[in-house]
């Protein structure tokens, strides 16, 4: 256990952190794309699918913050 | 609008979507995968008996949040990839796009006047049951297939398409019947 401590450092769990952040709002935008595509062509949209996808991802994002920092608080 | 345009006098008859089966057992499976490691988690606290301290705790927080969205992310793609699939079928031509993965998409049309045959493959007692099957377009010539797996209602999608198809066979036999007619007027008249 003292050895995992030692290795996740707060260092590297900001750095997992950012490199989720990235791949979370390229994601986001493209699926953004996507559904934005779909109203285009079919001349409707679907009850904001996009916002419902963007507003769980930022949850999860915060969520993850709050676990840093009580994770470097506790250590 | 990016790929499709539609002619002026051109209507949307009706879309094939994919049925939601396939795509609920997936989420389904996901909602396992996310409560798994706090199954797991829970499994192994209780059998060694020992607190988890803070640091820990947040430690497997972060990391479990993170698995969440990746299985987040996963079910948007696949909800994607389900509700885009499909075939959009016009009063002139069936559109088919395919959504292949987050970033590809295909979208390939075909003329009612190039559909050779419409096969229907419904396999297995759920499909049977739920009402839900591939749909197979034969055309003439080597034009991409057009399938679509596990369409909702294919039968009645079938008979649909079958029924535009005839119509524009009658309307196009009409047309040429008058052509024809118009032509021996005129040749009779030309003859007296």
């Amino acid at each position: 256990m003292e050895n995992i401590l030692a290795f996740f450092t707060p260092q590297i769990l900001v750095f997992i952190f950012t490199a989720v952040l990235i791949i979370a709002a390229l994601m986001t935008v493209a699926l953004i794309y996507h559904w934005r595509f779909y109203a285009k062509f079919m001349g409707k949209r679907i009850v904001s699918i996009e916002w419902w996808f963007t507003a769980v991802t930022v949850i999860l994002l915060i969520s993850m913050l709050f676990a840093l920092f009580g994770y470097t608080a506790s250590q | 609008m990016s790929n499709l345009n539609f002619q002026e006098s051109e209507q949307i008859v009706f879309e094939v979507k994919r049925h939601w089966f396939n795509f609920t057992l997936m989420a389904v499976s996901l909602a396992f995968g996310a409560l798994a490691p706090l199954f797991f988690g829970g499994i192994a606290s209780v059998l060694s008996g020992t607190s988890v301290s803070a640091p820990i705790f947040f430690l497997c927080l972060f990391f479990y949040l993170i698995w969440i969205m990746v299985l987040w992310i996963f079910l948007f793609i696949e909800w994607t990839d389900y509700y885009l699939d499909m075939w959009i079928v016009t009063s002139d031509r069936i559109i088919d796009i395919e959504q292949r993965g987050l970033f590809t998409r295909d979208i390939a049309e075909l003329r009612y006047e190039s559909i050779e045959d419409i096969k229907v493959v419904t396999s297995g007692i759920i499909a049977t049951w739920l009402g839900f099957g591939d749909i197979e377009i034969q055309t003439a010539g080597s034009q991409k297939e057009f399938v679509i797996k596990c369409a909702k209602d294919p039968l009645k999608a079938k008979d649909a398409i079958y029924s535009i198809l005839h119509s524009k066979e009658k309307e196009s036999k009409t047309v040429k019947f008058e052509e024809k007619k118009e032509e021996l007027i005129t040749n009779n008249q030309a003859y007296l």
